[in-house]
């Protein structure tokens, strides 16, 4: 008999998917918190695009089997049931599978809304603590304090030791210093440890420390730049006899490179302090041979020397190393300016299939700079075995930001687009694209050119729908890149008949832009010759001829010369559609335009088409002529 | 673009047939374009009487050309193949200037076919020697990583314990390494082992993950559901505490309404399973407090009697 005090989050097994009815484990109750939504079995259905998006379908195999599973106690653990799921590339992130119209389409879009839904949850949790008088009533027994207001007030309130704890356990910094004010203004003592505690938190988190004792400790200077400063006040210790601790030493190792110039010196440098650590006792930890490394990034090719004699110093003292370490280790090797050596295959030797935690703040470069070498030596099984590395276990969580993110996959989508055939590519865009990558302007027209090589024209139509939702459709040089794409060769009928839908939807695109009456919109995208040409002859090859003259005056209208080999293709199409009117005005804007072989088309069409008579011709040009006279007449 | 190259292939006899013979496909096919392309002469031959081939090796292609069922075709396919380098090895070696001979078709088709270049082939250094200029130049020109790889493996696995092995630094030594004390962690490495942590958070890819986050927020149940979750030390206070308690009737009178009224509330307490055995005491205490202020009033109205 349940409680109603009791109630609490059950799990809604039916939540969850749609075949729950086989669950044995687990109640179906919905309490008064939380009605589960229904975002594992809700399926998106917009557009054939979007319809892709199937959240939890795929899941919904891997968690039925697991689920069935669970009715037995030595499969009860959330993490083996976690790593038996692949990840879907066909379905968004878990945070926006609620509400497809909020599904992010681009890179801004990701970053937006996942912000929002962030600022949403602190938004929430600074109303109840705002108002705390309202939120009093507690539902579950025993209260849940994650939905309860945080009292702002302390519970000690006179001047002493403990409420000086208490304000620094709460991380209340400004209460904190202000009590610490309390204490010594009244004439208590503070303790030592206190008070290097208190500078500790004060100085990691950027505000003004009033108070100089003794042995400040110095790696808070070095946080904010004062790298001279800190080694002087490191000389002072020294001369005071005071013991520095690990991580002065690591920061003070890892600014050398402000305070020495030369490569010499400054490993020299580094090579005293990590003499000094012996002879202090001090014992080194990771951290230090992380910034010893990455100190020697700065010394040039005397630091080169010694960077895997310092690779071999840890791994004597048994200090496993991690992925900064190799990161350093790669950098130093591989400078900018020199060919890129062999490093980073031995690294991959060793790293792989190994998993790693987060112990240092470079860890999250080692993958978007291995990635950057891969590009460099044009080598694309390294990079895909780099990529398995990053799926192993917990190690994409060290991927970095979404920025050094993006940055990661743009490489490695142009190595591939680069190194492999079309068919590979495309089985990797569709992979990466956009679950976990928004292509940028740069990367398509990689993708076009990869497409190109290996003759995939038909793919256009679904890169032409990614461009759309990503936004880019607007770019003029993307949708130049794409109309060049489309009519650099004569594809057979049916892919030509395939454009179609692509193509029209650029001239409706460009067109929109013309109508635009603020300025800076309607500079974003014009028509070019190229453009119009390419259009011209798309229009052409599938075989609409009133299309492809309706054309026919944008270049007159828009000042834009043809290629004459579309002007040709028009003509030729013309004759066999027998199609006098057509063929005259493509003529009369050949005249207009000033194409070099006028004469030569003029004596085709006359022989071509016996219902045009000289004297049609003879009127065009003089028209045309005269027209281009007249402007030159008016302009002197 | 009339590269001179010469390929080898490393390794015996029937290992370069074998080889030869997985490549056919694209060989024959590259051969042929190959050909196509360099058509100066267009009904040449290529198998020209300069090239003798090892009656051995003809042997092993007709044994290959046989096992890959090909017949006729593979046979005269390899033949050629081979004799096409024969032709080039003799003309590299005569140093004569392979421009017009057949070594060049053959050469730009094994080129386009594929075939990977090895060097270190010892009968033929003084041949690549002369070339290497032109070697060099093919690699900066096409940059086929397929090339590379193979050699990086072959070197670099016996270099890749070199990564671990070899002088140290010298600085530390691990057995007084090991005696020092580590520091305990400040405040400092704390907050930076936050910071760092804060950094790797992300948001629950599935529901699981989300699940998971709740469970340690404290918002949702662990499984296998224990009623008596949040509630442990409850579960220290055995059931008899709660059941008898008789004794906090001590400061009662013995007789009278307020004792039938307290036994009352001592029998409802001892039934309720949802307050705390401290709440229950509170209560009876509190009913002891009130009983005794109001005491005047009580023995007024009769309900105390002495």
């Amino acid at each position: 008999m349940e409680s109603p005090e009791r109630e609490r989050l059950w799990w809604n097994a039916g939540s969850m998917r749609t075949q729950t009815d086989k669950i044995t484990s687990g109640g179906k109750r919905v309490s008064c918190y939380e009605a589960v939504p229904h975002r594992c079995a809700c399926r998106i259905i917009l557009r054939s695009r979007i319809s892709r998006v199937q959240s939890d379908a795929r899941d919904g195999d891997d968690a039925d089997r697991l689920f069935n599973s669970l009715a037995e106690p030595s499969a009860r653990n959330y993490c083996s049931l976690i790593k038996g799921l692949v990840k879907d590339p066909t379905s968004v992130d878990y945070n926006f599978i609620d509400d497809p119209y909020l599904i992010p389409r681009t890179t801004m879009q990701y970053k937006w809304f996942s912000l929002a839904k962030e600022s949403g949850q602190k938004a929430a949790e600074f109303f109840i603590n705002r108002n705390p008088q309202y939120f009093q009533q507690e539902f579950a027994e025993p209260p849940i304090e994650a939905f309860l207001p945080k009292t702002s007030t302390f519970l000690i309130e006179e001047p002493c030791e403990e409420a000086l704890q208490e304000r620094m356990s709460r991380k209340a910094l400004k209460a904190a210093t202000e009590m610490y004010f309390q204490i010594v203004d009244g004439g208590g003592t503070v303790s030592q440890d206190m008070t290097d505690d208190l500078l500790d938190l004060l100085c990691f988190h950027g505000s003004k420390d009033p108070v100089q004792e003794a042995n400040l400790l110095s790696p808070e200077e070095q946080e904010y730049e004062a790298a001279d400063q800190a080694f002087r006040t490191y000389n002072e210790m020294q001369q005071k006899g005071l013991r520095a601790d690990a991580s002065t030493y690591n920061a003070l190792i890892k600014s050398v490179k402000e305070v020495r110039d030369r490569y010499e010196e400054r490993w020299d440098l580094v090579q005293q302090l990590l003499n000094q650590m012996r002879l202090e006792k001090i014992r080194p930890t990771l951290q230090t041979f992380n910034a010893t490394l990455r100190s020697i990034r700065f010394c040039g090719m005397t630091g080169r020397k010694s960077c895997l004699d310092v690779l071999r110093e840890m791994a004597h003292l048994g200090i496993e190393p991690s992925l900064a370490t190799y990161n350093h280790i790669m950098s130093i090797f591989n400078p900018s300016n020199s060919p890129p050596s062999q490093m980073l295959y031995q690294i991959m030797d060793e790293v792989e299939g190994k998993e790693f935690t987060i112990q240092d703040q470079d860890d999250s470069r080692f993958f978007v700079d291995a990635m950057n070498m891969c590009l460099r030596m044009n080598d694309v099984e390294l990079a895909y075995r780099l990529h398995k590395l990053q799926e192993t276990g917990e190690n994409w969580r060290l991927l970095g930001d979404a920025y050094i993110q993006s940055v990661y996959y743009g490489k490695f989508l142009n190595l591939i687009c680069q190194m492999e055939g079309g068919e590979e590519m495309w089985k990797w865009y569709r992979n990466l694209v956009p679950s976990v990558y928004y292509p940028n302007v740069p990367s398509i027209l990689n993708i076009l050119k990869s497409l190109e090589v290996s003759n995939m024209h038909h793919k256009v139509t679904d890169l032409w729908e990614d461009i759309r939702s990503l936004q880019h459709f607007n770019k003029q040089e993307l949708v130049e890149a794409v109309l060049e794409f489309m009519a650099r060769e004569k594809q057979s009928p049916e892919i030509q008949l395939l454009f179609m839908p692509v193509v029209q939807n650029i001239k409706d695109n460009i067109e929109f832009y013309y109508k635009a009456t603020a300025p800076a919109r309607r500079a974003t995208l014009s028509w070019s010759s190229e453009s119009l040409s390419n259009l011209l002859v798309l229009f052409l090859r599938a075989g609409q001829l009133k299309k492809a003259s309706e054309m026919l005056p944008l270049f007159k209208e828009y000042t834009k010369t043809p290629r004459a080999e579309a002007m040709e293709e028009y003509l030729a199409v013309c004759v066999e559609a027998k199609d006098k009117a057509k063929a005259k005005a493509g003529l009369s804007v050949a005249v207009h335009c000033g194409l070099p072989k006028i004469v030569e088309y003029a004596e085709n069409l006359k022989s071509a088409m016996t219902e045009i008579k000289q004297s049609e011709i003879d009127a065009i040009l003089k028209e045309e002529l005269g027209v281009g006279a007249e402007e030159v007449k008016t302009n002197q | 673009m009339a590269a001179r190259h010469t390929f080898f292939l490393v390794s015996s006899t029937s290992q370069r047939i074998f080889s030869l013979g997985a490549r056919l496909r694209y060989v024959r096919r590259g051969v042929h374009t190959a050909a196509c392309l360099l058509k100066k002469d267009s009904g040449r031959k290529t198998d020209s009487s300069d090239g003798e081939v090892d009656p051995r090796l003809v042997a092993a292609a007709k044994d290959v050309a046989s096992s890959l069922g090909g017949g006729e075709r593979v046979e005269s396919a390899l033949l050629q193949q081979l004799r096409r380098h024969e032709d080039t090895t003799s003309a590299a070696k005569s140093a004569v200037t392979p421009a017009e001979t057949s070594a060049d078709n053959s050469s730009l088709g094994d080129l386009i076919s594929g075939l990977r270049v090895v060097q270190g082939q010892k009968t033929n250094r003084n041949a690549t020697r002369g070339n290497r200029s032109e070697v060099k130049n093919f690699r900066q020109e096409f940059q086929q990583t397929r090339q590379t790889q193979p050699r990086s493996e072959q070197v670099f696995r016996k270099e890749r314990r070199s990564l671990f092995e070899g002088k140290r630094l010298g600085i530390f030594m691990q057995e007084e390494v090991n005696s020092w004390e580590p520091d305990a962690p400040t405040l400092w490495d704390e907050e930076q082992k936050a910071e760092l942590e804060a950094q790797v958070d992300r948001p629950p890819r599935n529901g699981f993950e989300e699940m998971i986050q709740w469970t340690k927020e404290g918002k949702m149940w662990t499984f296998p559901i224990q009623n008596d979750q949040g509630l442990e030390e409850e579960a220290a206070v055995g059931f008899h505490e709660h059941v008898f308690l008789e004794d906090l009737l001590e400061g009662f009178p013995e007789k009278g309404p307020i004792r039938h009224f307290m036994e009352l509330v001592v029998t409802g307490l001892s039934k309720n399973p949802y307050l705390t055995l401290q709440q229950k005491r509170d209560h009876v205490d509190w009913f002891k407090n009130y009983f005794q202020e109001t005491e005047p009033i009580l023995r007024a109205s009769g309900s105390l009697t002495a």
